[in-house]
């Protein structure tokens, strides 16, 4: 009786998730500090002040996590100038730091690398599987999820960023002033 | 409020046992004020015994956060250092889950200075033999049941320079004799000029002898240093562990808990004894040589400095080359030499190359990966040692954003009963579908081989799995 009341239990929650991830209203994204590679503190709050944040949860062992990242260099460059920033957030040991550092470098990876050796943002996002990876807009809404990668996934990714980033002319219109 | 939750329904081929797993996590934050909510169910088909028990667990945190501070009263988790005198964490991959549950206390200070005040219990929750369970519940064989009170301070007044204390005291439930906590003594600095970083950690443990009184000293060393120079860069580790790790006394039964984890210079995660007595080192160089181009190659030793039978020594080399956008090809090879580290194997030779490769075409993607493992084993009473081959070769196929199906099989070419109960061969296919966005079903169908992992300096023996595994995965 009790297995099969747990059972529903899980089965409850599952549904409860499936149908609140079909509504319209994006979540709000929970702010953080965290330190990049280099020392330095960096908030979410003044990242999104100058574009969509791309957030995507890593950690050396996830050889997926790593593709993604690889991927997506080609379409960063050619987006950045439009306000798009991607956060590497590695969910490394704090033992692991100075490797990641140094993978990160030799990697050459144009990405904010953020370090959440004590996972404070991967709990407050109830991130459990990598890749996952949140596009949040410029209002602190988290837009798109994306669980998993496979090679391809980064011109679906790309379609999400142009979604919502500003009109390429805007950009242009605003770099002249 | 946002949340996960991840489901999992195992069948079992061989006896038509199941288990049903779920863990659910919710968090939510209204201004400074935090909440969170985590539900922990392991429910095992009967018959019980004293591995596969039910695990049913319902976690909170409250927290008050604004700017300069922190308040948590829950369940949390907290590293000081590079994790020689204190490291939890939720790893799930590995599916280790070690916590602590309490209050926190967390101060931000000018000069990234941060103070950390804590007094919680640790729970450790491990998989192991196809089931999870609390390994420091049982207080004969446990030291780690009662509290853990710590504090640490770190500091990074200059841009190139940092520094860190702290001092942790974990209790024990059940000892008369006076003074029957474990201390750790800890410290570290930081200083970057340039390219160059260097860390370095020591932390000093005084305990009591268990029962039989009388201080017990111990000590561990963490040093790492790292050089980048334009895309290139190379790390190299040394631990030096002297009864860092308590308690050192290992029972007859071998169910002894050790409450630490510090870390391991061995890439694959393998440790000897977690800060009893180890020494090693490691090293890592990597680059990108050119824009398409990755290269890689480790070496890591480690050896009980009192028990010249056990150590481990790890070499690999890795290369990754994309073609375009549509090729990514890599190679690497591993070799391993572990003695004494598994249970009643007195050593093991593995040598290991890989390759995979992915390709996309369209909205069709293709992966294949294959891995040859030529090992040679010996337990210490045969006259010859055992040498066989280890294989595994998978193939993906994934269509558009949502599908997802691989075929997989690994195989062995001798009989070993010890091992893989007698099993030679392991075939399964797994097709993934992502439902929505956030949603993500897994099933899996077929046997997998297991064997001996490790991850972060904790190792387990995995259990064979023949049967039908089903995950969802929600976020939300």
């Amino acid at each position: 009786m009790k297995l099969i009341l747990n059972i529903g239990l899980v089965l409850a929650f599952a549904a409860g998730a499936l149908s609140a991830a079909e509504k319209e209203d994006y979540p709000l994204a929970q702010s953080f500090t965290l330190k990049d590679v280099t020392g330095a503190e960096v908030t979410l709050d003044s990242l999104l002040k100058v574009g969509p944040v791309y957030m995507e949860c890593w950690d050396l062992p996830c050889v997926n996590c790593i593709a993604e990242l690889d991927a997506l260099m080609p379409v960063y460059d050619t987006l950045k100038e439009r306000g798009l920033q991607i956060v590497a957030l590695s969910v490394d040991k704090p033992a692991d730091e100075a490797r990641v550092k140094a993978f990160v470098k030799s990697k050459k990876w144009p990405y904010i690398c953020l370090l959440d050796a004590q996972n404070e943002v991967k709990k407050a996002y109830g991130i459990i599987i990598k890749p996952t990876a949140y596009l949040i807009n410029q209002k602190g809404e988290i837009v798109y999820t994306h669980i998993g990668y496979k090679k391809g996934d980064e011109n679906r990714i790309k379609a999400e960023f142009l979604k919502w980033l500003p009109e390429e002319s805007a950009t242009e219109e605003k770099s002249e002033e | 409020m946002q949340g996960t939750n991840k489901a999992e329904f195992w069948l079992y081929e061989q006896d038509y046992a199941t288990h049903l797993e779920d863990k659910l996590d919710l968090n939510l934050r209204y201004g400074d004020l935090r909440g969170g909510l985590g539900l922990f169910l392991y429910e095992p088909s009967k018959p019980w015994d004293a591995v596969r028990q039910p695990l049913r667990l319902l976690d909170y945190t409250v927290a008050y956060s604004p700017k300069m501070l922190e308040v948590l009263y829950g369940k949390f988790f907290q590293t000081f250092g590079k994790g020689l005198a204190l490291r939890t964490y939720s790893d799930d991959d590995f599916r280790h889950y070690k916590s602590l549950n309490g209050l926190r206390f967390i101060g931000r200070l000018p000069r990234q200075t941060e103070l950390v005040l804590l007094g919680a219990r640790m729970r450790d929750i491990f998989f192991q033999e196809n089931a999870y369970r609390v390994m420091n519940a049982d207080s004969v064989h446990a030291d780690t049941n009662d509290q853990v009170l710590g504090a640490n301070l770190s500091s990074r007044p200059f841009s190139f320079a940092g520094f860190g204390g702290r001092y942790v005291r974990v209790n024990r439930t059940q000892d008369p004799t006076p003074k029957a906590f474990n201390e750790l003594f800890g410290g570290d600095a930081t200083i970057s000029v340039g390219p160059v970083e260097i860390y370095g950690e020591v932390c000093q443990r005084l305990g009591t002898k268990p029962y039989v009184g009388g201080r017990e000293k111990g000590f561990g060393y963490y040093l790492t240093g790292t050089v980048a120079i334009g895309s290139y860069s190379i790390v190299g580790e040394y631990v030096d562990y002297d009864k860092l790790g308590f308690p050192d006394v290992v029972l007859a039964d071998r169910r002894t808990y050790r409450y630490t984890d510090p870390p391991t210079p061995i890439k694959s995660g393998v440790a000897i004894n977690r800060g009893v007595d180890e020494r090693g080192f490691g090293v890592t160089a990597s680059g990108t040589p050119t824009a398409p181009l990755y290269v890689e190659a480790s070496l890591g030793s480690l050896s009980a400095p009192r028990d010249s039978t056990k150590g481990v020594i790890e070499g690999e080399g890795k290369v990754r080359y994309s073609l375009g956008t549509d090729w990514t090809f890599e190679a690497k090879f591993n070799h391993m030499v572990q003695e004494n580290i598994e249970l009643h194997v007195a050593s093991r030779a593995t040598d290991k190359p890989t390759i995979h490769a992915n390709y996309l075409f369209g909205q069709h993607t293709f992966a294949f990966e294959a891995e040859y493992n030529f090992v040679t084993e010996d337990t210490g009473h045969m006259v010859e040692p055992w040498k066989y081959h280890e294989a595994a070769i998978s193939a993906s196929y994934g269509y558009g954003e949502a599908l997802l199906f691989t075929v997989g099989y690994q195989f062995v070419d001798m009989k070993l009963d010890r091992r893989f109960k007698g099993e030679t061969s392991w075939p399964v296919v797994e097709a993934v579908w992502s439902i929505t966005e956030r949603n993500m079903l897994r099933v899996r169908i077929g046997s997998e081989r297991g064997g001996y992992t490790c991850s972060g300096g904790v190792c387990r023996e995995e259990a064979p799995f023949s049967g039908i595994k089903a995950q969802l995965i929600s976020t939300f």
